[in-house]
């Protein structure tokens, strides 16, 4: 991670990290609906770059910012059935997110400690089948959303 | 760059800054003599301007706002529902509605705030015939947003506005699944009562204030959005909201902690959109206690229409609420 200036209040940090995302589905696998039967993991390689304004005490700030993020693997699990299926095919390769933040920064003498708390929302429809094949197949249209906590250590240069 | 250049530009930055600090010194030194003591509040030209819920307000504060509400229509005409060839006689009934919204903003810097705010609002039928014929809608929905100072004067501001809009709508149409199984025969995956769609939108917009004097006072918002509809297999589309506010506050001229507003907002929704909700028009009339500088409180009368296409009628709401904001 990088944190850069702009003004005394506002620094550009641009991250470059890789993500992974997912969730549980309840699905019909056959004979009896279940729930949580299904598993999505999406791992993606992802390039925030976030906008952080400090408040007066330069301790708190708010951030705000976009995720640029690339598809590198993707896949659905039977968590019954123990079988797994990848599914890059029916997933876009990019995602842009906008991501909302709280942190506080702990100056612990020449480093400082950051903790941050951060809201992250995919803007673009990641599923990548039409309508018609919708339903049976792959849900036509989904986000990825979700809450990120983040510890880093800053080293002023 | 020389110790002698570096010792001339600390001390040129050095006037610069402390020339610049002795404003800021006096300008909130007169703001406190006009009875503001934080900055950020919503004063221009020694008016107090009454805010309105659906109209966001240009000034950059902290505040923890609420708005309960309910209401019902009036003339409402509901469809016969005839199925399977069989009239249904019951009982006619209408729609009622309620709402609840919290929002909370804090003021980062004096020239940046940022908001959450998250809703809940649900429109329902009151007895049978409307229940069956129009079904129940909800809609939950969180917002975050940037509020940033763009220009101020004595007598006017205007801010840009930035914010993410999350909602998931609920909708239980009990005709549609009736109808669903009477054309298929049988119950399907695609016929659901229960139809929960999320939906993303992302908004640009302007908010305004002008103080005419010390007792009126104009506000204005308008607001572009794109995103997802609340049909969940069309595409993304349009939105846009927009609404204006007069308001008067009698304290500066008659020392009556009393304010009043009168305002209209209309919010317009993309084709698909506004096929399962319609474009609601508010006109809202708001009474406000004005006695402290650090509460809002109102009662807000509101009356609303809008088209709904399955039925061909142009639906007519009644709401009251109860508004209350505090500032921090």
């Amino acid at each position: 991670m990088a944190d850069f200036s702009l003004t005394d209040d506002v620094v550009l940090s641009i991250q470059l990290r890789y993500l992974q995302k997912g969730t549980t589905i309840s699905y019909d696998v056959g004979g009896y609906d279940l729930r949580d039967s299904l598993s999505a993991t999406f791992g993606y390689f992802s390039i925030p770059v976030m906008v952080k304004i400090y408040s007066t005490n330069k301790r708190t700030f708010f951030s705000s910012g976009l995720d640029f993020g690339y598809l590198t693997n993707s896949a659905l699990e039977n968590l019954m059935g123990d079988s797994s299926r990848d599914i890059a095919n029916l997933v876009k390769n990019f995602d842009l997110s906008v991501a909302v933040g709280f942190g506080v920064n702990i100056p612990v003498g020449t480093p400082i400690i950051s903790l941050e708390v951060r809201y992250m929302q995919s803007l673009l429809n990641l599923s990548d089948i039409s309508s018609i094949e919708s339903g049976n197949v792959f849900p036509y249209r989904f986000k990825i959303s979700g809450f990120q906590f983040f510890t880093s250590i800053l080293f002023p240069i | 760059m020389n110790s002698k250049k570096y010792f001339k530009f600390l001390l040129v930055f050095g006037l610069a800054f402390i020339c610049n600090a002795q404003s800021v010194q006096d300008s909130t030194q007169k703001s406190t003599d006009t009875g503001v003591s934080k900055y950020g509040d919503n004063f221009l030209n020694g008016h107090r301007f009454i805010s309105n819920s659906s109209i966001k307000s240009p000034f950059i504060h902290t505040y923890l706002k609420t708005r309960l509400g309910i209401g019902k229509t009036s003339r409402l005409e509901i469809p016969v529902i005839v199925i399977n060839g069989t009239e249904l006689i019951t009982l006619r009934g209408d729609l009622a509605y309620s709402t609840l919204n919290f929002e909370y903003q804090q003021a980062v810097k004096d020239w940046i705030a940022f908001s959450g705010k998250f809703d809940v609002i649900g429109r329902l039928g009151t007895d049978v015939q409307a229940l069956l014929s129009q079904g129940v809608n909800l809609n939950i929905g969180f917002e975050f947003g940037w509020l940033l100072k763009l220009y101020r004067n004595d007598n006017m501001m205007l801010s840009g506005l930035l914010k993410l809009n999350n909602n998931s709508y609920t909708i239980i149409d009990f005709y549609g699944f009736a109808q669903g199984i009477i054309d298929s025969g049988t119950i399907t995956p695609q016929n659901k009562i229960v139809k929960n769609t999320p939906a993303t939108v992302a908004f640009a917009g302007l908010s305004y204030a002008y103080a005419i004097n010390r007792m009126f006072g104009i506000t204005a918002s308008a607001a572009m959005g794109y995103g997802e509809s609340a049909e969940r297999f069309s595409e993304d589309e349009w939105i846009s909201d927009y609404g204006v506010s007069a308001d008067a506050d009698l304290k500066p001229d008659y020392s009556i902690p009393l304010g009043f507003t009168l305002s209209y907002y209309g919010l317009a929704r993309g084709k698909n959109g506004a096929s399962i909700f319609g474009n609601p028009q508010n006109i809202f009339f708001q009474i406000n206690y004005t006695g402290k500088n650090d509460i809002d409180l109102g009662l807000v009368f509101e009356y609303q229409w809008f088209t709904k296409e399955s039925i061909n009628q142009t639906i007519n709401f009644t709401n009251i609420f109860l508004d209350i904001k505090y500032y921090f």
